[in-house]
């Protein structure tokens, strides 16, 4: 047991000196988060003397309201680079989403059933701490299947429904002409069944991996912003965001099943989840709230 | 030939010297260093595409075309259009199949000569007259469709675009975009190759026009060949999915499996003539983009 400094103890095995955690944040925050967490601020939440997004990336801060939580992980990355260039994992929380080695509650969101609601009276700091910390190199929202035994589903098919498609085109557009993709596997990536959620932006990541993907992700939005002058309503303003969770989410899949042998999809019932890794990879994702309601996506 | 419908335009679209005499009901279109004084040149039917002529080939004859029609031929009941080395026939002429391109026949310069494609051209009272479909899918477990095969043989980001812009333009349905995608059955050369009905073809060919001057607008692509013409090969599939709405409007099919198979063989039927590449001498097999 250690002083954080915070006033508080954690387990010396909790504070691992080789994991680098932010949490991106536009508003004060509604949890205490463990000391090896940094707050990101973004926005009005920005102040002096803290970690902000126009000190880490000051070109990404007019971009705020389009990309939202996304600047903040741009911002983590030029922080881990700038201050933790030994670290070999990197994690990434948000205001009120966070992912956990293990169920924290039984209440799932209603119209987002890969995320558990927590409310912030449940949730003390030593939970918190002992429930964020990854055992592995990996520590993702347990991925989800975008098809059922009732419809087919896949990247594009779901984007298609939720979101403006033209985005999504043009977005895998830039991430192809940039190298991210190779031409051959955008059909491949459109009839993406496998969805990890938050993509690379929640969760924890080898270091390696996540700032190659990062850095590279943010090369194709930027293209985007530049070249799009994308005024959307509401709801798919945010539209290089949603892109880049699928992206991310692909990148991740497309790691991962690099890792391990691919079990023959014939050997798989059609709609049953492959395995992508070790079980430890996979926790839980959560959204803290002041009571149990339900979630908007995109709020 | 003409007297007998007056009401259809046929224009064959050149940027070279014409290879063959047309007949007299056929206009010719002339695009980039073919267009001349006296001419029906692109320079002064759609002088905004002069300049994206080298992206486009032959599809920016097709946009002058679209402007002939509206102002000098509105009574015009069915289009037609070719190129000056290819040409859709209602029957097969020299059934020899191009070697690297099997749903074309090749046919000999010789064999077309006196009234011989003025015969050859001529479409009947068929409402359409295009090109015998080709399916990508060679092997049922490895479906290839649109996408796939764009990816294998082009650059995928410009379909990716170019489809982005069909949708924002409402060409495309949102939802329509992953039949667009998966879709099998090409008909070789869209909408702008064969006989169409005039008012079909208006709007088919509207709408992929103003959805390229979105593209070329927005992205100032330049690729080296065979790739040049990379807003003609998109517009090429919108065209051909264009086409197939229609037909199965009418026909029926747009299902996988036995019903869209059956469907397709009545359009075929009813639509479907040969498409034929013009050849002056040996020929090694045709390649897209030349």
């Amino acid at each position: 047991m250690r002083d954080t400094g915070q006033g508080r103890d954690v387990k010396d095995r909790s504070t691992p000196p080789r994991l680098a955690y932010g949490c991106a944040t536009h508003v004060p925050l509604l949890v205490e988060y463990p000391a090896f967490v940094e707050p990101i601020r973004l926005g009005a939440a920005q102040a002096d003397g803290a970690l902000n997004l126009r000190d880490l990336a000051p070109e990404w801060e007019a971009h705020h309201p389009i990309l939202g939580g996304l600047v903040g992980t741009f911002a983590m990355k030029n922080h881990v680079l700038a201050h933790h260039p030994e670290a070999d994992r990197i994690g990434l929380c948000q205001y009120r989403k966070f992912v956990s080695r293990r169920r924290l509650s039984r209440v799932v969101a209603p119209s987002y059933k890969a995320m558990d609601v927590v409310t912030k009276q449940s949730l003390s700091p030593g939970l918190l701490a002992e429930a964020m910390l990854p055992d592995a190199e990996w520590l993702l929202p347990r991925p989800f299947l975008l098809s059922n035994w009732r419809k087919h589903g896949d990247v594009l098919e779901q984007y298609s429904r939720v979101h403006q498609p033209q985005d999504l085109l043009r977005f895998v557009a830039e991430a192809v002409e940039q190298q991210l993709l190779d031409k051959a596997e955008v059909p491949r990536f459109l009839a993406e069944e496998v969805m990890v959620p938050g993509g690379i932006e929640l969760g924890v990541f080898p270091a390696e991996f996540w700032i190659r993907s990062v850095t590279a992700i943010e090369n194709v939005v930027r293209a985007c912003v530049q070249r799009y002058r994308l005024v959307r309503e509401g709801y798919d303003a945010r539209a290089w965001g949603f892109c880049t969770e699928r992206l991310g989410s692909y990148l991740v899949l497309r790691r991962l099943r690099a890792l391990g042998p691919a079990k023959p999809r014939f050997l798989s019932f059609r709609h049953s989840m492959p395995t992508l890794g070790p079980s430890r990879f996979f926790g839980r994702l959560n959204l803290i709230t002041e009571d149990t309601v339900d979630y908007v996506i995109g709020s | 030939m003409a007297e007998r419908d007056g009401g259809l335009v046929y224009a064959c679209i050149t940027h070279v010297p014409l290879w063959l005499e047309p007949p007299p009901w056929v206009v010719a279109i002339h695009l980039g260093e073919a267009q001349g004084e006296g001419r029906l040149n692109l320079r002064d039917l759609a002088p905004e595409w002069l300049p994206h002529h080298p992206v486009l080939g032959g599809t920016a004859g097709g946009f002058a075309l679209r402007r002939y029609v509206l102002e000098r031929r509105p009574d015009a009941t069915r289009v037609g259009i070719c190129q000056y080395r290819k040409f859709v026939s209602r029957r097969r002429i020299s059934g020899v199949r191009d070697p690297r391109y099997r749903v074309m026949d090749v046919v000999a310069k010789s064999m077309l000569a006196g009234d011989r494609y003025a015969d050859a051209l001529w479409p009947g009272d068929a409402r359409f007259l295009v090109s015998r479909p080709r399916c990508f899918t060679r092997v049922f477990w490895h479906r290839r469709g649109y996408l796939r095969e764009y990816a294998r043989d082009h650059c995928v980001e410009d379909l990716l675009r170019f489809a982005a812009e069909a949708v924002e333009q409402g060409v495309l349905a949102r939802r329509e975009l992953e039949s667009f995608f998966r879709e099998d059955v090409i008909v070789p050369g869209g909408v702008e190759l064969g006989v169409y009905p005039a008012t079909f073809w208006l709007e088919a060919i509207g709408q992929i026009e103003s959805v390229v001057r979105a593209c070329v607008t927005k992205h100032a692509t330049v690729r080296d060949a065979p790739q040049t013409r990379l807003w003609s090969f998109c517009a090429e599939r919108l065209g051909s999915w264009l086409l197939l709405k229609r037909f199965r409007a009418e026909l029926g099919g747009g299902l996988d499996g036995l019903g869209e198979w059956l469907a397709r063989r009545r359009w075929t039927a009813r639509f479907g003539g040969r498409l034929n590449l013009v050849v002056d001498g040996a020929h090694a097999g045709y390649r897209a983009g030349t």
